[in-house]
């Protein structure tokens, strides 16, 4: 029964003899110009990746197949969790996670290996050493006792059954998505920080790192903004607490990456087109990539106090040398370097995209820096004076808010204005109809009844920002239809395909105002009622009548659930929402699931609070109507496409040579 | 009319506003550091510091066994929370939340009463990975020395 465990043991343990002899096989290739030392690093991380790969299957194998001999399958396996939730469970605990995560290293690292070191030898080759060097360390980490996923139990010991996924997380499909999303983000970053690093050693400035990693850093980017939208969304889906987002330190260490990385993606434009900002993007990459290991250490030491917690074990040390070291080795490379990164001349005009995008990093540092003093405040109070202190959510909020409005309001303004300075006249021809749209959302937002100035100002950034992306739009369709002749649907995908980084931004950026209407909607007009019913009540939130049908128990092999069958009527609405409580046998806790009916316009969350224990004649059911919270997934949905756009590569030009060469001739 | 087209310059402002926007930011940040930190304390912690009433404060521990009182009529919920050695009567309004279990881990947020209950205005359950009870009395793991 412990093929799966030895397979998985001993794949891990080759990987990483393999990882390190391509780390000195690539060190060899870089100092020497080496081909062939080269080829050989390329075959040893494409197999050390397989190994990896085959060490996931492994472990795979044994949640399907129950092998409780392994410690991993016996905490978060039993013999009735369903084949879809035993299959993701490979990230339902922390060994498997770290395990997932070496995955995805191996895979970058192989893609390096094999694409990257194609176009640009010198300096994708020392980004491999890089890359490796990262991959050592997690193969490292997995077999050491502190995220080692198969360790074993000893024989006598072995239980006949397992306790089986946590109940929250064996709750929801949508647990299949979030974590390999963000891993993905979080892992993806290392690319970038690896050619920056590289571009520091050599002292080789061009735009070369810039442009080989363009696509790493928005994929990565991407993927961490839609897993932590989908996060968002399993926590809505899941918790039964009808919100998204509080702020916690684990929802913090996802979102401090995003920012920076947000900031870099735009800075880096000014470094392309106006050769300024050096030093500042290559902080940016290293700030993102340190961010994301500060996040695994801070929510898997068990230094901060979240409400999710995770197990804690021994690697929190091994992380913080781990970030310890990347910041010494990267801070350091950086300071030696410096004097070579000058900026050809400066930013002078205020209203110039440049100087737009400098205030716009400004205000996203700001935010990075301030969740990070959030979040690890408690830590500083502690060590001053020993006072055990938390910050809330006021402390997000008030500092957050204006943060974002500010930036959405740079949103509208950057990709309006000209590089160099734009002059009245352009201000004119640019802004006219983005102001008029900003009034009509104002005044829309007052019709729906908002409140406050932070919602009515959303709506009208908003629409300011909205109008400003159509307005782009008409515009280059216009010129394509007048320069080629094109009709209105070809024009469309001529700017998406040979334009995609430029207008797939700006469907990014439509994404955003979705994102921020949505919360701004659904944190100033949610209605929340919450009774206690016998069979037969009814109660009413926001004009929805709910009746309490009937209370009942429903047993599954995995759980035992009492359900709370609600008859959803008025505003037009038909639904029949069943919010339960579930019991999980190897769990201490029950799980709340809430019902929920989902719509364009509002979301009826329900939720079974409490019901009588003996004879199940009364639930306190808590309503929640929450509107347009819909419009967050879709925002979330709406950003992934516009990055897609964003990344795919223009179409090759067709190519036809005016004269052509005898290939033959010369040949050997 | 006549068009202005000439580039609207001027550094210093740009500079000036760079740096007014950096010194804001930080001061509303300080500013709410303050105003938004609350004590985070256990039972024990909260009896040997002496927590005045009113301070607000969140407090964690297990809900101890046999102590959840839902009134399903006035929605009162009581509960101790305890950490083995000390426990802390809890009096809050609402059904409790699903995950909140005797025997489990929550965090609730409100103060104390002048008669040493505690007045919980948010009551958290800690939603476990895996579930670990502490020791009795122990410093829980983030604070560990």
């Amino acid at each position: 029964m412990t093929v799966f465990g030895d397979l998985g043991a001993g794949t891990l343990r080759a990987a990483l003899v393999l990882t390190l002899l391509a780390l000195g096989t690539t060190i060899v290739a870089a100092r020497r110009h080496d081909v062939r030392a080269l080829e050989s690093s390329r075959w040893a991380t494409l197999a050390a990746f397989t190994l990896v790969l085959i060490a996931c299957a492994a472990m795979v194998g044994a949640l399907l197949t129950h092998d409780f001999s392994l410690r991993y399958v016996a905490l978060n396996n039993a013999l009735e969790t369903p084949v879809f939730f035993g299959a993701i469970s490979l990230w339902a605990a922390l060994e498997g996670s770290i395990l997932l995560w070496t995955l995805i290293l191996g895979g970058a690292t192989a893609y390096v290996a094999w694409r990257g070191t194609v176009a640009l030898p010198r300096l994708a080759v020392t980004a491999l050493a890089v890359m490796l060097a990262m991959l050592a360390f997690f193969l490292f980490l997995v077999i050491t006792p502190a995220a080692d996923p198969f360790v074993r139990i000893p024989g006598p010991e072995v239980p006949l059954n397992g306790r089986g996924p946590n109940a929250l997380l064996q709750n929801h499909p949508l647990m299949a998505l979030h974590p390999p999303l963000l891993y993905l983000g979080y892992v993806l970053t290392a690319v970038p920080f690896a050619y920056a690093m590289a571009a520091l050693i050599h002292g080789e400035f061009g735009d070369r790192w810039i442009t080989a990693t363009r696509r790493f850093a928005l994929v990565s980017w991407a993927l961490l903004g839609v897993g932590i939208v989908a996060g968002a969304w399993w926590s809505y889906a899941v918790l039964g607490w009808g919100g998204y987002w509080a702020w916690d330190p684990v929802e913090n260490a996802a979102i401090m990456p995003w920012l920076a990385s947000t900031a870099y993606l735009h800075s880096v434009m000014v470094e392309e087109k106006r050769r300024m900002l050096r030093v500042w993007n290559v902080s940016l990459v290293i700030a993102t990539f340190a961010l994301t290991i500060l996040g695994t250490f801070l929510t898997r030491s068990g230094i901060v106090n979240s409400v999710h917690s995770f197990t804690q074990s021994a690697i929190g040390p091994l992380l913080l040398a781990y970030l310890v070291a990347i910041l010494v080795f990267g801070v350091g490379l950086l300071l030696w370097r410096a004097r070579l990164l000058s900026d050809a001349g400066g930013i002078g005009a205020p209203l110039s995209r440049e100087a737009i995008f400098l205030f716009q990093n400004v205000l996203f540092v700001a935010a990075t820096v301030t969740v990070l003093l959030g979040t690890l405040y408690p830590l500083i109070a502690e060590a001053i004076n020993g006072a055990q202190l938390s910050i809330g959510a006021p402390y997000f909020d008030r500092v957050e808010v204006p943060l974002a409005l500010a930036l959405l309001f740079l949103m509208g303004i950057g990709p309006q204005l000209p590089w160099h300075g734009a002059s009245r006249a352009t201000l004119e021809r640019q802004f006219t109809a983005p102001l008029v749209a900003a009034a009509a959302g104002a005044v829309a937002a007052l019709a729906l009844g908002l409140q406050g100035v932070a919602p009515v100002l959303t709506y009208a950034l908003g629409a300011f920002v909205a109008a400003t992306v159509v307005q782009e739009y008409a515009r280059g369709v216009r010129a394509r239809r007048a320069l080629h002749g094109e009709t209105f649907g070809d024009a469309l995908r001529g700017l998406l395909r040979r334009s995609g980084r430029r207008y797939g931004g700006y469907i990014v950026h439509l994404g955003i105002v979705l994102v921020a209407l949505a919360v701004a909607t659904s944190q100033a007009r949610t209605v929340e009622v919450e009774r206690t019913l016998s069979a037969g009540d009814e109660l009413v939130a926001a004009g929805y009548v709910v009746r309490l049908a009937a209370i009942s128990d429903v047993h599954e092999p995995q759980r035992d659930s009492v359900v709370a069958d609600l008859v959803i009527t008025g505003n037009g609405a038909s639904e029949h929402l069943r919010p339960a409580l579930v019991e999980y046998p190897n769990t201490a806790q029950a799980v709340g699931s809430p019902g929920i009916a989902s719509g364009l316009r509002d979301d009826i969350y329900t939720i079974l609070a409490a019901y009588d224990t003996r004879a199940r004649s009364w639930a306190t059911i808590r309503v929640r109507v929450i509107p347009l919270v819909s419009w967050l997934w879709i925002g979330g949905a709406v950003v992934g496409l516009g990055a897609i756009v964003a990344a795919l590569p223009p179409p090759r030009r067709r190519w036809r040579p005016a004269i052509t060469i005898p290939v033959a001739v010369g040949a050997k | 009319m006549s068009r202005d087209t000439r580039v609207i310059s001027g550094r210093r402002a740009l500079l000036l506003g760079v740096l007014a926007a950096a010194a804001v930011i930080g001061f509303v940040a300080v500013q709410n550091l303050q105003v938004a930190s609350v004590y985070y304390l256990t039972p024990t912690e909260a009896k040997t510091r002496g927590i005045a009433a009113g301070t607000p404060a969140r407090l964690g521990g297990l809900v101890e066994a046999g102590s959840l009182r839902y009134d399903p009529t006035s929605r009162e919920l009581r509960f101790t929370i305890g950490d083995g050695v000390n426990r802390v009567a809890v009096v809050g309004n609402g059904a409790p939340p699903g995950l909140l279990r005797e025997g489990a881990g929550a965090v609730v947020e409100g103060s104390f009463a002048a008669d040493g209950t505690f007045r919980a205005t948010q009551v958290l359950a800690k939603h476990d990975e895996v579930y670990q009870a502490p020791a009795p009395g122990a410093t829980p793991a983030h604070r560990a020395p």
